[in-house]
């Protein structure tokens, strides 16, 4: 018996090893993956050592620069303060980043957590809870969002908490799905005649086969999320300084957009390569982890 | 099918009294207080404040604040704009139809051109056709409504100078003159929904173009193009018609944005002012029309669904 205990875990990494691997491989043959990937990794390492290849302080004004044109001193032009737009498209791929990832992981804890418990207990819990992502779900997720900032304040956190609040409702009710499907299955019903307890069989069991449409779920919605911080930066209500937004670059250029059109160019431009990169990357990831959607959509 | 909609209806009650209070929840959480908001920089004195709580109900408990609201609510009462001092059914009867209309336009749109697109995508599947329109669609989802109105504004509006950038047209502008200020909104606010529809109508037709009975069609020697718009897209488009129908929300919540490029005077635009401006009441009425117009939407294309496809029972 001790034999087993101490192979069986061995076997299992080597298994996990090699489906990792496989993965990757199969990764790395897809062309949305590819894409996605040469598009998202430029600005990743943008965004990680934006401070360092940054010609200027993003923030630093000045006068006689205002309104520049692309020139060998400033790549992109300046803004109407002088303020370098390259250096700001820069430290905005930092604040989008930021936002995807931490508002991503906030609502996957939080939408897990809240599809999990209601899938695996059911009942009345079950009801309310789904009522209540019902009502919320009701409510357009741009409006929803606003309000939540409005309601917190503004600044980078409060935005990545307003932007991962709205999607919370889709990954419970996903998570939901996965959780009731599951836990029918032959290998649930032997671990609870084992004697296993039932958060046990929730936290090693259920959750550890349910992670493909987890993970499905976060690649989407990475894209969604950088989409929804430029919008309420946009309508000036997102980050606020010294964190620069593309979606407050945008907001700010339209005064002048008519005579200065590189002004909005390029940060528009930003966010539509980024939107796009993490689209072909979540859509890869998808089609690799849940073939079936491939069909769908 | 009758008792159907009644239980669908009263399915209805619960998530709408949810909805009510997380409405009301949510603006009462927003910092700040509605009192300071309405005098200003001067502020209130100690007893025209109390009069004014008094007034506003802000005295009483919160749960009977709740009751003593949604009953206004319900009564159609949806209180009073403390910036614009009128009413705020009279703001929103300003501003809903401006909504509705471009809602509508972009609909339209959206329908007109994605479905064919999709559609011939799939009977061209794998050919360069298919490959651009695909391309098409996946650019149309990547670029931002605000980020693809700007550039539209800047081309179309101020370069070529063909279109109006800002506002709706004024009143006496006649249908062409409504036509011509809605256009660069509409198609902004369409492009969003332009690729998914695209991708979507694609998908369904591929599926169906696979199943058995298309396959007899062919058998049988039914011409292609009758194998397609006779049997094929009658059954594949449902899904995609439905699909469009339950997009209120999202369209909603892009014409919040989409109204502020376009200085379009709708809720959208309202209630973003409203919520810089503090103006609870307009926000918490905007919110709640909102929310219950999506869940009305969404209920109706439910029912609509055995009118569209007489397979489906509703049960």
């Amino acid at each position: 018996m001790s034999q087993v205990s101490t192979i069986a875990p061995a076997a299992e990494d080597l298994r996990f090893q090699r489906s990792r691997w496989d993965f990757l491989y199969l990764a790395s043959r897809s062309r949305l993956v590819v894409i996605g990937a040469l598009i998202c990794l430029p600005i990743f390492i943008l965004a990680i050592v934006g401070p360092s290849i940054s010609p200027y302080d993003p923030l630093s004004i000045n006068v006689l620069d205002k309104l520049a044109p692309p020139s060998e001193r400033h790549w992109m032009g300046a803004d109407n303060l002088g303020r370098d737009i390259l250096s700001r498209v820069i430290f905005g791929a930092r604040v989008s980043l930021e936002v995807g990832t931490v508002s991503v992981i906030l609502g996957l804890v939080a939408g897990v957590a809240l599809g999990a418990i209601s899938g695996y207990i059911g009942g009345w819990l079950d009801s309310l809870l789904m009522r209540l992502m019902d009502a919320i779900q009701a409510f357009p997720a741009m409006l929803l969002a606003l309000v939540l900032v409005a309601i917190l304040g503004p600044g980078l956190f409060t935005v990545m908490t307003a932007v991962a609040g709205i999607r919370i409702p889709v990954f419970a009710r996903t998570v939901r799905a996965s959780v009731l499907a599951e836990r029918q299955k032959d290998y649930i019903e032997a671990a609870r005649c084992l004697g296993q307890r039932e958060e046990a069989i929730l936290f090693r069991h259920i959750l550890p086969n349910i992670i493909s449409p987890i993970i499905v779920l976060g690649t989407s919605y990475f894209a969604t999320a950088i989409v929804v911080e430029a919008s309420l930066s946009f309508l000036g209500l997102g980050v606020v300084p010294p964190d620069v937004s593309w979606g407050t670059m945008l907001s700010e250029s339209r005064q002048y957009m008519e005579r200065y059109p590189w002004a909005p160019l390029f940060p528009g431009l930003a966010i539509s390569l980024a939107v796009l990169g993490f689209n072909l990357l979540g859509d890869g990831v998808r089609d690799l982890l849940d073939p079936r959607l491939r069909t769908i959509l | 099918m009758g008792i159907f909609v009644i239980r669908r209806l009263v399915e209805l009650v619960p998530t709408l009294i949810l909805v009510s209070i997380l409405t009301f929840t949510l603006v009462r959480l927003v910092p700040g207080d509605p009192i300071d908001v309405m005098y200003g920089l001067e502020g209130a004195d100690k007893e025209t404040r109390a009069a004014m709580e008094k007034t506003l109900g802000l005295d009483q408990p919160v749960v009977l604040q709740y009751v003593l609201w949604a009953g206004r609510m319900v009564s159609g009462d949806l209180g009073f704009s403390y910036r614009a001092r009128v009413p705020v059914a009279t703001l929103i009867g300003q501003r809903l139809p401006n909504t509705l209309m471009l809602v509508f336009a972009s609909l339209v749109i959206a329908v007109m051109i994605a479905i064919p697109l999709g559609v011939l995508a799939a009977i061209r599947r794998n050919t360069l056709y298919d490959f651009g329109a695909m391309a098409t669609a996946l650019v149309t989802l990547s670029v931002p409504p605000f980020a693809s109105g700007i550039a539209l504004v800047l081309v179309f509006g101020l370069m070529l100078g063909w279109l109006p950038t800002m506002g709706a047209a004024p009143p006496g502008s006649g249908v062409m003159g409504t036509l011509r200020h809605m256009t660069l909104p509409a198609v902004t606010l369409a492009m969003g929904l332009l690729g998914v529809t695209m991708r979507l109508a694609r998908s369904t037709v591929l599926e169906e173009l696979g199943l058995d009975y298309v396959r007899t069609a062919r058998a049988k020697g039914l011409a292609e193009r009758w194998v397609i718009y006779r049997h094929v897209l009658r059954n594949s488009l449902l899904t995609v018609v439905t699909f469009v129908g339950l997009q209120a929300s999202y369209l909603v919540g892009g014409a919040v944005v989409i109204e502020v490029v376009f200085a379009w005077p709708g809720v959208g635009s309202l209630v973003i002012d409203a919520i810089l401006a503090r103006d609870y009441p307009v926000v918490q009425a905007v919110i709640l029309l909102v929310a219950v117009l999506v869940m009305v939407v969404s209920t109706i294309v439910d029912l609509t669904y055995p009118l569209i496809d007489p397979r489906v029972q509703l049960t």
